[in-house]
Order: C-alpha cells, then sequence, then structure tokens
C-alpha cells in the first residue's frame, strides 16, 4: 500500500509539472491579447509581463505554482481577475452535476435495454437494442448535440438552447450543485428550471454510457447465465425472472459497475465538447476558454484538478475492481 | 372623491411608469474587469462604466454631444488651460454587503479618480496597475494638478491647451470612483483588488454579481440622480457563440442582443417579434501588403493583386452586404472622407498583364494570414480568406493561408512576419488622426500597428501637418491629400467598412444605438 | 486463402456490414482522387447556398462550393488519416508494448508511468494542447491524434505480451538462447496479434473521429481542405438557412466511424474464441 501510495504521490508531482507546462509551451502571450490590435511599446509589454509575474524565471514560477497548490492558491485568472479557487469551486459542481444526470438515465435505461436484451436474446428486440448501441457508441457528440439542439431547441422550442437555469433565478451558493441548492432556499421554480436545462446536454453526453452500458449489461449476463449453477436453477424450475433477479444480477454486478466506472471516464471527455455545444458553466469549457485567451492560471489549475479526478477515479475503479472481482487480480497489470 | 382621484393617480402612475421586472442583454463576451479605469474592450466597458459609474461630464446618448453628469456646471479660463467643475449635489454612492456610503460625492472622489491614475505611487493607486487608457490619451502628460477648491468644486490644471479634453473626460476611464469606498477596502483588508470584481459607482445600476462566462446582474439604482430606470433586474448574459446568440434572441430567451452576424439580419428583419437598429460603423476592414518584402515592394505588384480581388463578391458574401465598400482608409462618415478618390476596379486580365509586367508571368506563391477570431470589422476572415485564395489562384498567385491563434497573430504580425495580412479597426475618438497615423504612419511601423510596413514620407508629412494644424479646414486639406496619396500606392487593399447592427424584441423602447458602440439601459423598457 | 477470408467475413455479420461500408467510403474516396463532379476548392460566383438540385446534388456552401465534392474529397483526409494513425499506432504502440511485456522490470515501470501520463489528460484535450502547441496543419492532426491512440494499444498489447511471457514456450526458448528479437518476433508477436488487430481498428476509428472534433473546435486541418469536421462547425452558424450543411458531413462521419467500429467488434468475435457468440 506504501508503495502505491508514493507511486500516487509521484504521479501528483508529474501531473502538476505537465498542468504547469503544457499551457507555457504553446505560443502566444497572454500579453498579447490583452491589447489587441492596439500598438504598444516594449516598455509597456514588460511593465504587464511583471505585474502578471511572468518576468521570473520558469523554475521560480513553478516553485511558486506548486507552494501554492499546496495552500489551494491557484492565483488569479488573467481574464476576469477573480480568484481561480473561487471560479473551480463554482464551475466543479455543474461538471458533476451533469455528469451524474447523464450517467444516471444511461445506466438506468441501459441496464434495463441490456437486462432485456439478453433475456429476449435473439429476438428483434435484441437486434434492435444491440444495433443502437452500436450506432450510439460511432457517435461524434459535436454532430448529435448540433442535431439535437437544432430540433429541441430551435425548431421545436420545448427546451432552452443553453445555459445552466434561466438566468432570472438567483441560486444562493450553498453546495454549488443547484438540485441541491433550489431546495434549500425552497425555490422550486428555479428547480424546475433548472431540470428543464440539463435535459438536453445530459442526454446528449449520457449517449456513449447508454451505448456502452447496454453492450456489457447485455454480454455479462449471457456469460452468467451460462454458468452451471443457472442451468441448475432452471433444472428445478425456478421462474426466469427469479432467476434474473436472484442469480444472475447478482453475480454480473461487478462487471457492470466496471462499465459504470469505465462511462466516467468517458463522460469527463465528452463534458469537453458537450460544455463548449450547450454553453454549460463547467470545468471543460473553462479550460478550453482558458487555453483560447491563454489564462495561465486557468489552465493549470484546471488540468490539475481534472487530471487529479480522473487519476483518483481511476485508482479507485481498479481497486473496487480487484476486491470485487479477486480473478482478475494477476490478468490485469 | 379623494380616493377615487388617488385611485386614478395611483392608476395612470402604473400605465406610465410600467416596471420592467427582468431584462436580458445577451452580450458577445465576458468582461475582463469591473473597474473602468482597466478596461478598453466594449464588453467591461458595458458592464461597468455604461452601467455603474458616472463622468464629471457625458456623451448625450445616442450622440458625440456632451453634456452634464456628475458637473453641474463647468468653466474653462481663457488661456484653455484651467477647467473649474462644479459637483451635483446629493448624489450618492451604491453600497453592497461590505460597503455602506457615510456620506455623498465631493472633490475628494474626484481628486482620487484622476490623482489615482496620474500618479502611480499614490497610496490609493491599484498597486501593479497600469491604467492603460489614461496614459494612451496621454493624460498623464497633459494634466499637471487637480485642486479642490471648496467641497463641490474641483479644478483641473493642464499643462498646455488641448481642444478635446473635455470629451475625454467623457470616455470611460474617467468614470468617478468612490475614495470611500477606496479607504474602507484597505482598511478591511480586503484590498483595492476588490474594485475590479465589485464596483461601487453612482451610475443608474448597482451591481449585484457576476459568475464567470454565464451572468452578470444589475439591480435599479434607486436614488439615480436623473430618476430611478424602469428596469428592475438588469441581466447580461455571456454567449460567445454567435449562432447561440441569434437562437437565443429568436426564441425569445434574450432582449436586446451585440454583435448579430451579418448573415442573420436578414432573418432578423422578417421576424415580426424582433426589430434591428442600424447605423453606420466607425470601422475598417483591409489586406495589408507587406510593403517592406518582395514582390510587394513592387507597386504593381499590389496593383496587380488588388485588381485580381472581387470585392464586391467580398461584401456579398461575408457581410451579406451590412457593410459599404472600402476604398480609402477612413469610413465615408468621419469627416476630411475623400469621395474623389478610385474604386478598386476588378479585373482579371488587365491584373494578369500588370503581374506579367512587374515580372511574374506565372505568378508566384505567398501566404495570406486570416483573421483567427470574428470582430465588428471582419465577422469571418477564414471565409474571406478562401475567397481570396480562389481569386489570386485566377492570375496565377498561390496564396498559403495561415493562420494563428488571436495572441500569436497580433505577435508576430507586429514583428512584420507577414506576406499579406487581413486586418481591421475601430475608431475610438472620430479623429481621422486615430485612423491613418495609428495605421499607416511610418511611427506606426515600429509600434507595430502599420502592418502594411509602408513609410512613405509625402503621406507621413501629410499626416504631421494636419496633426500640428488646428483649423478643421486645413486638417481636411491635408487628410485629402493623403487619401490620395495611398488611393496611388496602395499599401492595403480595403475591403469594407461594417454596418453596427444591434438586434433587439420588438417590444423593447428607449433603446438607443451609440455611436460608440456601447449598450446603455437607464432608459430602456419593455412594452 | 483469399476464399477463406471471404468465408469468415460472409459469416460474420458484423465483419460483413463493416467490411461493406468501409469499402463504399474507400471506392469513393478513390474515385474522388481522379474525378469530382466539380472543384472542391472553386467558388461559384451568386451560387451561394443553393439547396439540392439537379446541377449540385447536395446543394452549396455558403461561399459557393459544391457540397457533394467537397464532401467527396473530404473522405481522403478522413480515411487517409484513419489508416494512417492506425498504421503508426501499431507500429509504435505494439512494439512499445511488446517490449515493456516482454522485458518487464524496470523498462516497463518506465515506459508504463509515460503511457499512464499520457492517458491522464482527457484525450480530447490532449489532442487540444498539441494542435494549439505546434499550430494547426495536416501534420500536427496526424501527430496529436497519433499521441492519443498509441497509450490505448501500448496497454492493450503489454498485458497480452505479459501473459504469454510467463507461459512454458517462452521460458524454454529463452532457455535454448533464442535471441530477444527472435522471440519477440516469432513467439510474441503471433499470439498477441489478435488484441492487436482488434485496436488498429479501434484506433482508426478514434483517429477520425478526434480528427473531426479538432476541425469542429477550429483547430482542425486549415482550409481550403474540406474536411468534415471543420465543414461541420462552419456550417452550424447557418443550421437554420441550409440544414444540409449540417446534416450530411455528419452522416458521412457517422457512417464510416460506425464501418471501423463494426469491423474491429467483428474481429474480436471471430479471433477470440472466448467471446464468439455474443
Amino acid at each position: 500500500m506504501t508503495s502505491k501510495l508514493i507511486k500516487l504521490f509521484f504521479s501528483f508531482l508529474f501531473i502538476s509539472l505537465v498542468s504547469f507546462s503544457v499551457i507555457r509551451l504553446i505560443p502566444g502571450d497572454p500579453v498579447m491579447n490583452m491589447i489587441g490590435e492596439r500598438s504598444a511599446s516594449p516598455e509597456r509589454i514588460s511593465e504587464i509581463r511583471k505585474n502578471l509575474g511572468l518576468d521570473q524565471s520558469i523554475v521560480i514560477q513553478y516553485i511558486t505554482f506548486l507552494k501554492n497548490a499546496v495552500s489551494g492558491n491557484f492565483g488569479e485568472s488573467i481574464s476576469s481577475k477573480q480568484s481561480v479557487m473561487q471560479e473551480f469551486k463554482i464551475l466543479w459542481p455543474a461538471t458533476v452535476e451533469l455528469s451524474v444526470a447523464a450517467l444516471l438515465w444511461s445506466s438506468v435505461l441501459g441496464l434495463i435495454l441490456g437486462i432485456l436484451a439478453a433475456i429476449k436474446r435473439n429476438s428483434f428486440f435484441d437486434y434492435s437494442a444491440v444495433s443502437l448501441s452500436t450506432v450510439g457508441f460511432a457517435m461524434p457528440l459535436f454532430w448529435w448535440g448540433l442535431i439535437i439542439i437544432f430540433f429541441f431547441a430551435v425548431r421545436l422550442g420545448w427546451f432552452p438552447i443553453s445555459g445552466r437555469i434561466d438566468v432570472v433565478y438567483d441560486v444562493p451558493y450553498a453546495t454549488g450543485f443547484y438540485f441541491i441548492d433550489t431546495l434549500l432556499v425552497k425555490n422550486f421554480d428555479a428547480f424546475f428550471s433548472a431540470i428543464k436545462f440539463i435535459i438536453l446536454p445530459a442526454f446528449v453526453l449520457g449517449t456513449i454510457p447508454l451505448a456502452l452500458i447496454v453492450r456489457v449489461a447485455r454480454s455479462a449476463v449471457i456469460d452468467i447465465a451460462k454458468e452451471d449453477f443457472i442451468r441448475t436453477a432452471k433444472a428445478k424450475g425456478l421462474s426466469p425472472a427469479k432467476i434474473i433477479l436472484k442469480h444472475i444480477l447478482k453475480n454480473a454486478w461487478p462487471q457492470i459497475l466496471t462499465a459504470i466506472g469505465l462511462a466516467f471516464g468517458h463522460l469527463l471527455t465528452g463534458a469537453i465538447m458537450t460544455e463548449t455545444l450547450f454553453s454549460w458553466p463547467g470545468m471543460g469549457r473553462w479550460i478550453v476558454h482558458g487555453i483560447m485567451a491563454r489564462d495561465y492560471p486557468v489552465v493549470q489549475a484546471g488540468l490539475f484538478y481534472s487530471m487529479t479526478m480522473i487519476i483518483l477515479i481511476n485508482f479507485l475503479t481498479d481497486e473496487a475492481i480487484k476486491l470485487l472481482n479477486p480473478k482478475l487480480k494477476d490478468e490485469s497489470r | 372623491m379623494k380616493f377615487l382621484i388617488s385611485l386614478v393617480v395611483f392608476l395612470s402612475a402604473l400605465t406610465l411608469h410600467a416596471k420592467t421586472a427582468n431584462f436580458i442583454f445577451c452580450m458577445e463576451g465576458s468582461p475582463s474587469s469591473f473597474n473602468p479605469q482597466l478596461v478598453s474592450d466594449g464588453v467591461s466597458m458595458n458592464s461597468s462604466s455604461q452601467t455603474v459609474f458616472n463622468r464629471l461630464v457625458e456623451f448625450k446618448p445616442g450622440g458625440t454631444e456632451i453634456i452634464s453628469g456628475l458637473a453641474e456646471s463647468w468653466s474653462i479660463s481663457k488661456d484653455k488651460k484651467t477647467y473649474t467643475f462644479k459637483l451635483r449635489k446629493n448624489i450618492s454612492f451604491h453600497s453592497n454587503e461590505f460597503f455602506k456610503p457615510s456620506r455623498n460625492l465631493n472633490a475628494d472622489d474626484v481628486i482620487y479618480t484622476f490623482k489615482s491614475q496620474m500618479d502611480t505611487k499614490h497610496p490609493l493607486a491599484i498597486p501593479a496597475a497600469n491604467y492603460e487608457y489614461f496614459k494612451a490619451m496621454e493624460l498623464d502628460q497633459l494634466i499637471s494638478d487637480v485642486k479642490k477648491i471648496d467641497l463641490m468644486t474641483v479644478v483641473i490644471e493642464l499643462k498646455h491647451p488641448e481642444a478635446p479634453f473635455l470629451a475625454d473626460l467623457a470616455m470611460d476611464f474617467a468614470s468617478i470612483q468612490s475614495e470611500e469606498y477606496a479607504q474602507s477596502l484597505i482598511k478591511s483588508g480586503k484590498g483595492l483588488k476588490t474594485l475590479e470584481t465589485n464596483p461601487i459607482g453612482t451610475g443608474p445600476f448597482v451591481f449585484k454579481s457576476y459568475q464567470k462566462d454565464s451572468t452578470v446582474k444589475f439591480t435599479a439604482n434607486e436614488k439615480y440622480f436623473k430618476g430611478k430606470p424602469q428596469i428592475e433586474n438588469l441581466i447580461f448574459v455571456i454567449v460567445t457563440d454567435s449562432t447561440v446568440r441569434a437562437q437565443k434572441m429568436k426564441s425569445g430567451e434574450c432582449h436586446v442582443m451585440s454583435e448579430p452576424q451579418p448573415q442573420d439580419i436578414e432573418s432578423f428583419s422578417k421576424n415580426v417579434k424582433l426589430k434591428v437598429l442600424s447605423t453606420e460603423g466607425l470601422n475598417v476592414s483591409y489586406i495589408a501588403f507587406n510593403t517592406a518584402k518582395k514582390p510587394f515592394d513592387n507597386l504593381k505588384v499590389r496593383q496587380a493583386l488588388s485588381m485580381a480581388m472581387n470585392q464586391k463578391s467580398y461584401l456579398d458574401v461575408i457581410y451579406k452586404n451590412q457593410a459599404t465598400a472600402a476604398k480609402n482608409p477612413i469610413p465615408p462618415t468621419m469627416w476630411s472622407y475623400q469621395k474623389n478618390t478610385i474604386e478598386n476596379k476588378f479585373d482579371v486580365a488587365a491584373a494578369k498583364k500588370l503581374l506579367a509586367e512587374a515580372g511574374f508571368k506565372d505568378g508566384f506563391e505567398t501566404e495570406l494570414w486570416t483573421l483567427p477570431v470574428s470582430r465588428p470589422y471582419l465577422p469571418n476572415g477564414k471565409k474571406l480568406g478562401e475567397m481570396v485564395q480562389a481569386d489570386l489562384l485566377k492570375i496565377g498567385v498561390k496564396v498559403k493561408l495561415v493562420t494563428f491563434d488571436w495572441p500569436t497573430y497580433l505577435e508576430k504580425s507586429k514583428k512584420g512576419e507577414h506576406q499579406m495580412i487581413q486586418f481591421g479597426w475601430t475608431g475610438d475618438n472620430g479623429d481621422p488622426d486615430n485612423f491613418m497615423n495609428v495605421l499607416l504612419g511610418c511611427s506606426a511601423v515600429q509600434a507595430g500597428s502599420n502592418y502594411a510596413r509602408w513609410c512613405h514620407k509625402e503621406f507621413d508629412t501629410a499626416l504631421q501637418n494636419a496633426k500640428e494644424d488646428s483649423v478643421i479646414k486645413n486638417r481636411t486639406a491635408f487628410y485629402q491629400k493623403a487619401q490620395n496619396i495611398f488611393s496611388i500606392e496602395k499599401p492595403w487593399f480595403p475591403i469594407a467598412h461594417a454596418r453596427q447592427n444591434k438586434v433587439m424584441s420588438a417590444n423593447v423602447v428607449g433603446y438607443k444605438i451609440d455611436p460608440f458602440g456601447h449598450d446603455q439601459f437607464e432608459s430602456v423598457s419593455l412594452k | 486463402m483469399i476464399k477463406h477470408i471471404f468465408k469468415i467475413i460472409f459469416k460474420n455479420k458484423s465483419l460483413l456490414l463493416g467490411s461493406i461500408l468501409f469499402s463504399f467510403f474507400a471506392l469513393i474516396c478513390f474515385i474522388s482522387l481522379f474525378w469530382t463532379p466539380f472543384d472542391s476548392k472553386e467558388i461559384f460566383d451568386g451560387a451561394s447556398l443553393l439547396a439540392p438540385n439537379a446541377k449540385y446534388f447536395l446543394g452549396t456552401d455558403d461561399l459557393g462550393r459544391d457540397l457533394f465534392s467537397r464532401l467527396l474529397v473530404g473522405s481522403q483526409l478522413s480515411i487517409g488519416i484513419g489508416l494512417l494513425v492506425g498504421g503508426i499506432s501499431v507500429v509504435c504502440g505494439a512494439s512499445l508494448g511488446l517490449i515493456a511485456g516482454y522485458f518487464g522490470n524496470k523498462t516497463d515501470q518506465i515506459l508504463t508511468q509515460i503511457m499512464n501520463a499520457l492517458q491522464a489528460m482527457p484525450s480530447l484535450l490532449l489532442a487540444l494542447f498539441v494542435v494549439a502547441i505546434l499550430g494547426p496543419s495536416v501534420f500536427n492532426t496526424i501527430l496529436s491524434v497519433t499521441l492519443v491512440s498509441i497509450p490505448i494499444m501500448y496497454r492493450l498489447v503489454r498485458s497480452a505480451a505479459l501473459i504469454e511471457n510467463s507461459k512454458d514456450y517462452i521460458t524454454s526458448a529463452k532457455a535454448v538462447g533464442a535471441g530477444h528479437f527472435r522471440i519477440m518476433k516469432s513467439h510474441l508477436l503471433p499470439n498477441c496479434l489478435t488484441p492487436i488487430l482488434v485496436q488498429t481498428a479501434v484506433c482508426c476509428s478514434e483517429a477520425i473521429l478526434n480528427t473531426a472534433a479538432l476541425g469542429f473546435l477550429g483547430l482542425g486541418i486549415p482550409a481550403p481542405y474540406p474536411e468534415w469536421g471543420t465543414m461541420l462547425s462552419d456550417s452550424k452558424n447557418l443550421m437554420e438557412t441550409a440544414p444540409h450543411l449540417m446534416i450530411w458531413p455528419g452522416v458521412c462521419l457517422l457512417l464510416l466511424i460506425l464501418s471501423t467500429q463494426l469491423i474491429s467488434d467483428g474481429l474480436r468475435d471471430q479471433l477470440d474464441p472466448k467471446l464468439r457468440g455474443r
């Protein structure tokens, strides 16, 4: 365990180095972005650079960054002058809220479809479920998102085009999750508005996880159904529903959970596109904007946090899989 | 009876002052700061100086005329070097969670506003702030002192007379800040940086909250000296994607939107729920030939390329005719515009012939840098690039389209690394010097904003002469001469002067389009 | 041999469908090298935003270029990049994976650390950074997309090689004194071929998707190449006036990605007996 923790520590050191350096490798000075078409004397430019702390050597900048990162202080955004920590505090719940919503509907529907398809194997329903899942898996998210926006928001006008909640509502910050915060202040209109806004992006974001979960659930159920004890159960004359609920699901859930963990990884990548498409104020959009504006502190912090999140999730799912499924222990890594 | 009268009065009051609860303005970007002294972009000015603050004198809404602002009246001395301002009484600053003003506006606030920008060592100057705009207008060179005569009288002394000084004071960076607020920030340990995130002013709206890249919220200032605005909650929604902005406008999620794309204007005008206000823009877009590089040092090459470019098709396709064709470096609405210069002639055969005369019978290979961002003067640089590429191929010139991210584009082009480049300009004070000297003067080659890197003696002399003269008639003659030279020498291929359009719901009343491009909401309401 | 392959393909539905779809695109791509209805770069005067009609089969874009010709030429980019990236990641990813699996210990640890680091960033973000650093061009797009797909290939091959490496025949080959390269080539590689083949198809589809995604975010292959993702991003301004501009590039993209994924599914079913019949 200690060696694992040491490994984890080095991973953190490494991602800090990566998140610090990648944005600096990109050509283009944040100062030029601020000046625009206008001309500025070299003295003025160096003055601005000094104020942003960019005149110091890279090593010193990195050490400052590390020191601050430990204390959770990532400086101020160059483009908004707000504390990066403050911005992060508001943005990460948005991403998590969207991802969880997407994961929730896709796993519920995916499980149902997958299990039904497995039971009615080789039926028309099975084929349609498998085909749909194959198409869903191949779907380019950005195009899918455009089509969904075009039909449901622009043409039909059933849902808002973009955003997270109707701008007229003021939700006081408590947890950052609108679904919780609106209920805390008992503002039900705002709560329903938040639901209305999350439906389209969560639908788009959940498409690929849905495809994944349908597949995994289906094959997991089929796999277990082949095992001897199921045959015995069948021979004993237990009803199919009982077999599925009692025996098959009990044995298939480690596989399914693994798939859901895997889907979460897909979600974080998908969130970048979905947030950009729906102007969802989350971390993905934040980082992409930061890259475009050469906002060093934002990109540093954004990358650091999202990479940490991914590493932690990977680490935890790996451990969980090993716990749940001792057979896999020697096979994977 | 008395009751009846009061009822009638009450009802009529209701109908006359139908309050607008929520008003939503969809804008194209996020503000960079809420301190108007430190910003130079339209979005930030809309979110700070135009809503939260006032100035000593102000521009008349919808015009360029100067009217009284926080100064009730002013007088100018005979030598034109001393300006005396009488302040309005009983003007109170806004309050927020951590600041309640204990006194009304007085001379100290005015002195603080100017002195902190003049002197970086001023105790209330924001550490590490540059006060870019103040310096860019050279006010630090011009103002010698700001003095308090009595509590409500301020005197500003200049080192030399300067005609447009009063107009300078109406500009955004001269917004009057509260000295008491700055002091309280230092005392409470919050620091002067808070001025950038939590502005306190005297203006029609009180700043409420900002959620990055999402919304800025304001509420009506009950005690506004020109009367409480009709909009109760003013909400700026940040929608960077112009398509999404247009869709939100159509679906009724916005009341006013900024920067509509030219291709959407037609469908906006047809839509009965919407209306479009429009005015000539104070801008120009162009393709600059880098005259410091071969073969663009050759006038014949510049002429040939200009003749091969189909300006009309660019206006049709890129601007959807929401622009006027450009032939001079300044827009036609500006004084001294030379009407008599010859328009660019589109003639592929003649262009080929000229190119052959210049020694490029088979054409040549070159680069065109395309604008990576959408600007008011050029909505889509990439598409324009593709059109120019196709046009020039017809005379044998193979163009490679090059683009960088915006900061790199600026950095490299200021050093003159390009061959041909797309650029443009939006004027900030309405003077021809602000266009021609900044973009084509010899000194601008060094500074970097002369992207043609074109230094023409005669042209430059005309500009300098115009600058030193104060008689409009003489200046006009000099500028027109300069435009004639420009038209012959062709350092640029001028493209267009884009119109400024604002789209709003049909029930918006009181919105006036501002020549400087600001959006003001103090007298706006919904029917 | 060829007959045998055809037999397999016809028996396996995913493989059959995928192969047909992919061959269709490959054919289009091949034809477009020599012939398109119009020049994909030519701007026709006054032909801006035409709806589909007799002359312009799928209509024209906002500049007045033929959409059908652009789609055809666009297939060259997507298929070309897909195959190229698939190929490069096989060569790099698989050989690194074999090396790591075979040598184990330090070599394995170092390589795995590097690959883990590359994977720690969401793939799209990594590609975005690479292109942002190096600037958009065809070469840099390929580079960034490859960099994203190598670690996936590496991980798979490595774990397959690890399992094989512990088996007796390798140990005996080592004992006999066969050279490292020979063991890897003639013993390890053939036994890892299944995951490699399947993964190549996956890399191919990921590459096509990521190329288009970069194009959509405005950092793709620069004009005038009609890349499908860039065409999509250009058309989103016009979705109301000219929906055909938005539909077709997306449909092409979806079908091409689908074809590669069907092939990889089919290969998996065919080559991995454990999974057969799912």
